[in-house]
């Protein structure tokens, strides 16, 4: 395979021109012309729109539309493929001046590195809790894109939201389980390590469930175990996958548990719950406005 | 109930004497006890009500809501599943008279989860008329394009069970492709997938307990004449038995049951394999016998794994999947059969098998294949999508492009021929060194052990600096070939057991997978593009030593042909002829063994060019070993390099693994072959 080796002039040229972005990028700061970010991970495209960033590429945008939402991809933004597998054929043609990936795809980083500066950013996996971990993710982001004050801002409101929240819900004694269908008799519970679990630590409410959870801060466990506290009440956060909200009619054990019965189960707007900064604050918003004009003052 | 008069040699007097009722009664004592201890722990509160709460629940006490509704149904769905189960196996196993049949190896399960699919993404009205309906219509259209597909051969059992385990992979394969693409929607279907018991009301329990005792019925009225299926073809023939009608009747009561089972709770294959082969083994002889007792212990045996698995789940984040489960424990228990299992009767009828007139000019079709396999080469190469201000279109690439084509093409382009290639010759050896055209390096369960290994390194913590991949891949495929040769040494590798093994180990691994993809992980999409076989992960480096061991293995198998000739012809004359059959085996074995981890490891497990390219290469002519292995490997490379083509540009930007559109396009082009023969 004569063929199969790079010649050592074009590595000398790949070299030179790696090194050339390098200096465009940190010049652009500066400069007028916006670097072209691309995105591999949902929480790092919706954390660069939140900082007032067009995107060049983000991973499978016909899925964001469907599970995060808001913050809506710009027009202009290519889509390069699979979040866990972006099209390097088409990245190659054109390459972005910074690639942000995620640590679940680190095993690939050094080979992309031939093509584009790539930058690890990720809220999971880094050793701190979520709402610690997604801070220094926004951080991370600002400073990549030069927009540190643009971070510093939505932070401190976030904080706020979350301090106006921990207000808003200081009389709700109730246990709460935040889940959401994955079919008729499974649910994700969501707990300690990831966003709603930051919601529970940063306001007086109190989850109900106390099991243990996965490295993404949820548990899938069967409905059964929403009755282990049965004075609890339940938010659920959608979609429901196709045809759940018809199968629960038929379901004895959702139509008998307590918090069912007695009509403490509300709903919430899809979101995120993997996300960065602009999904918790969607979370926050959406459970405080589902809890507090319903939160029953029962002995 | 036994027909002294139609036994054939009168069995070994100790045979006579065993009996499964001991096996039964032991497997029922234990179960007593696990249940005791599982209500006891998960109900301990309601010690004292619990006959009341079993019988009328107050529904204001939501622990015995939970008690009536949840755990009494969900023992007697385990149960019926597993009774109904085990008689769908055993009514598979007596119709195509293969101990390796069972309601998977019909695609019954894979084609009622790809109804289902379909239905939840396109026509989600659809359900509304019932889900089981749906995955019933899946289940049945499955098994009629496997029947049609032997309808020719009249229903001949070694070519049922081959169209089934085709139409089974094809089945899987565009499962796959759905299932990446959709996964956030498809959560749900993935629990439902690896077989979960939970249940919620008693509708499943009465859909069961009615459907089983319609099949009970007709069961004992087919039990004589299928009974007679236990002499050989000809003298049940000469008995005036329509043996077409007699199977279709067999088989069709096994679909039937399976698609109620696989409808209700998922797929929970294991059960139908395990339970009559257990059955047979533990003393059951006549076929009313056989179904009995299979049937008791399949109940028992499902009954125990989800006993089992309600005991472990409030210790995981995750749910343990029972149908899942059965298979994680069902593998070792197959493993400790299979020496005791006694196939030499049941071994496939080589009379029956697949004979085809040799090509009259070989050389000939090997050039044109040779062509076909540079026009592949250049058109994956050339011809993609480029990128311009106004997006994404499809154009041949300029000579100026030419760095990009060797940075971003040529790696996956070799890697996917070097993979074509390494598991055609492996699916050439084996299915030459078997006998059996159903042998290919998956059903050996190599790929199942380099898999088994890569997923245990995705499940550890992430940071483990010195692992990767290759070696975890390794250890797995070495633990797979250290197995394979421990349970068949002593037997001297009799072809048949060797792919029992071999299908035991790929169980094991589809119980890893529906556990970690049903654990809603969101790693999962990762595992599933691997899975698939992707070459996306391909490198200019990677891909050279690739090469280089394809061709190396290549090279080293081409002179054994001599062995590949006389080996089918069976051991007795292998041997007259001067081949030393133990060790040529051994030798051969290893062989594939190297050709299989070399291939996995760069493209995933999904080998079904494996089972493909050598078939592919008798259909057109290519009969003689050498001739067959030349033209295997080019149809492998062809079919490998046209794949990740199509993979990487019929969805761009998003791409889809080459081996997964390799078993679409492949699986196509077989089952049309099939038809022919």
């Amino acid at each position: 395979m004569p063929r199969a080796r790079p010649s050592r002039p074009a590595v000398v040229t790949r070299i030179a021109l790696l090194v050339g972005v390098w200096l465009l990028l940190t010049a652009s700061t500066q400069a007028a012309a916006a670097p072209r970010i691309a995105a591999a991970n949902w929480s790092s495209a919706e954390t660069l729109i939140a900082l007032g960033i067009v995107p060049y590429a983000v991973a499978d945008i016909a899925n964001y539309r469907k599970w995060v939402r808001v913050p809506a991809i710009p027009t202009e933004t290519i889509d390069m493929g699979l979040r866990n597998q972006p099209n390097l054929e088409l990245l190659a043609q054109r390459p972005p001046d910074l690639l942000l990936t995620s640590a679940l795809f680190v095993r690939d980083s050094a080979r992309l590195a031939r093509l584009m500066p790539v930058e690890i950013v990720d809220n999971f996996y880094t050793g701190k809790d979520y709402f610690a971990g997604t801070c220094a993710m926004t951080r991370h982001i600002g400073q990549l894109v030069g927009r540190e004050a643009a971070a510093e801002a939505l932070i401190t409101r976030t904080e706020a939201q979350l301090a106006a929240a921990a207000n808003a819900l200081a009389d709700s004694p109730r246990p709460v389980y935040v889940v959401q269908f994955s079919d008729a008799q499974h649910v994700r519970v969501f707990g300690a390590g990831g966003m709603v679990g930051t919601l529970f630590e940063r306001t007086p409410l109190i989850n109900a469930w106390q099991g243990p959870t996965n490295g993404w801060g949820f548990a899938s466990v069967p409905i059964t175990r929403l009755a282990e506290h049965p004075e609890a009440r339940i938010v659920v956060i959608k979609p429901y996958p196709r045809n759940v909200a018809a199968e629960l009619a038929d379901n004895r054990v959702w139509q008998l548990l307590p918090a069912v019965r007695a009509g403490r189960v509300s709903e919430i707007e899809p979101v995120w719950t993997f996300g960065g900064l602009s999904s918790l604050s969607r979370l926050t918003h959406e459970l405080v406005a589902a809890l507090h004009p319903a939160a029953p003052e029962q002995p | 109930m036994s027909k002294p008069s139609l036994q054939r040699p009168p069995p070994h007097r100790a045979l006579l004497r065993r009996s499964p009722l001991g096996l039964v009664a032991a497997m029922a004592a234990l179960a007593a006890v696990l249940g005791y201890l599982t209500l006891a722990s998960q109900f301990g509160d309601l010690a004292g009500h619990w006959w009341q709460a079993a019988v009328a629940p107050d529904d204001v006490d939501i622990r015995q809501v939970v008690l009536h509704y949840t755990f009494l149904p969900r023992l007697c769905v385990a149960l019926l599943s597993g009774a109904a189960l085990a008689l769908a196996g055993c009514l598979m196993q007596q119709v195509l008279r293969n101990p390796l049949a069972s309601p998977a190896t019909l695609g019954v399960a894979s084609g009622a989860q790809l109804a289902l699919v379909i239905a939840t993404l396109w026509g989600p009205s659809w359900l509304l008329a019932g889900r089981e309906w749906i995955a019933l219509g899946g289940g049945l259209l499955a098994t009629l394009v496997v029947l049609s597909l032997s309808w020719r051969r009249r229903l001949a059992p070694m070519v049922v069970v081959l169209s089934g385990m085709v139409v089974s992979l094809y089945i899987s394969a565009l499962n796959s492709a759905l299932l990446l693409f959709h996964q956030e929607s498809l959560a749900g279907l993935f629990i439902w997938g690896s077989g979960s018991l939970s249940q919620n009301n008693w509708e499943d329990t009465r859909f069961l307990l009615a459907r089983l005792l319609i099949a009970l019925g007709l069961a004992f009225i087919l039990l004589r004449p299928l009974a007679l299926l236990d002499l050989e073809e000809e003298g049940a023939k000469s008995l005036g038995i329509s043996l077409r009608n007699l199977r279709i009747a067999g088989l069709g009561l096994g679909i039937f049951i399976t698609a109620c089972v696989v409808s209700a709770v998922g797929l929970i294959g294991f059960v139908g394999l395990a339970a009559p082969a257990i059955a047979r083994l533990a003393g059951a002889r006549t076929l009313g016998q056989r179904l009995g007792w299979s049937m008791a212990i399949g109940a028992l045996l499902l009954l125990l794994t989800d006993l089992v698995v309600q005991q472990l789940s409030p210790l995981t984040a995750s749910l343990l999947p029972t149908g899942a489960m059965t298979a994680a424990l069902g593998a070792p228990l197959l493993l400790w059969l299979l020496p005791r299992l006694k196939l030499a009767g049941t071994r496939p009828q080589p009379s029956a098998g697949l004979t085809l007139p040799q090509h009259a000019d070989p050389h000939r079709r090997l050039w044109l294949l040779g062509l076909l396999a540079v026009v592949a080469v250049v058109l994956a190469l050339g011809f993609g999508f480029s990128l311009d201000a106004q997006g994404a279109h499809p154009a041949w690439m300029g000579w100026d492009q030419l760095d990009l084509v060797i940075d971003w093409r040529l790696p996956r382009v070799v890697t996917a021929a070097a993979a074509g290639l390494l598991l055609a010759a492996a699916g050439t050896l084996l299915q030459r060194m078997t006998g059996n055209p159903m042998a290919s390096p998956e059903v050996l369960g190599i790929s199942a052990g380099v898999a088994i290994g890569v997923i245990a390194l995705m499940l550890l913590p992430l940071g483990i600096a010195p692992l990767s991949g290759g070696v975890t891949g390794f250890a797995g495929a070495v633990a797979a070939l250290l197995l394979l040769v421990a349970c068949n040494r002593r037997s001297g590798f009799v072809p048949e057991r060797l792919l029992l093994t071999g299908i035991a180990i790929t169980a094991l691994l589809d119980a890893l997978r529906a556990i970690v993809l049903s654990s809603n992980d969101p790693r999962a999409q990762e595992l599933l593009a691997w899975l698939g076989g992707s070459t996306y992960y391909a490198s200019l480096t990677s891909a050279s030593v690739i090469a280089v061991v394809a061709l190396t293995l290549f090279a080293i198998t081409l002179p054994l042909s001599r062995w590949l000739t006389l080996l089918p012809l069976g051991a007795p004359t292998a041997r007259a002829l001067g081949v030393d059959v133990d060790r040529s085996r051994l030798v051969l074995l290893a062989l594939v063994a190297l050709l299989t981890v070399a291939a996995t490891l760069v493209v995933g497990p999904l080998s079904f060019i494996g089972l493909l390219a050598p078939h592919m290469a008798r259909l057109m002519g290519l009969h003689r070993a050498r001739h067959q292995l030349l033209g295997a490997g080019l149809l492998g490379i062809v079919v490998m390099v046209l794949a990740d083509w199509l993979g990487r540009n019929l969805f761009f930007p998003y791409q889809l693994p080459a081996g997964l559109i390799a078993a679409l396009i492949g699986g196509m082009y077989f089952m049309w072959g099939l038809r022919k023969i």
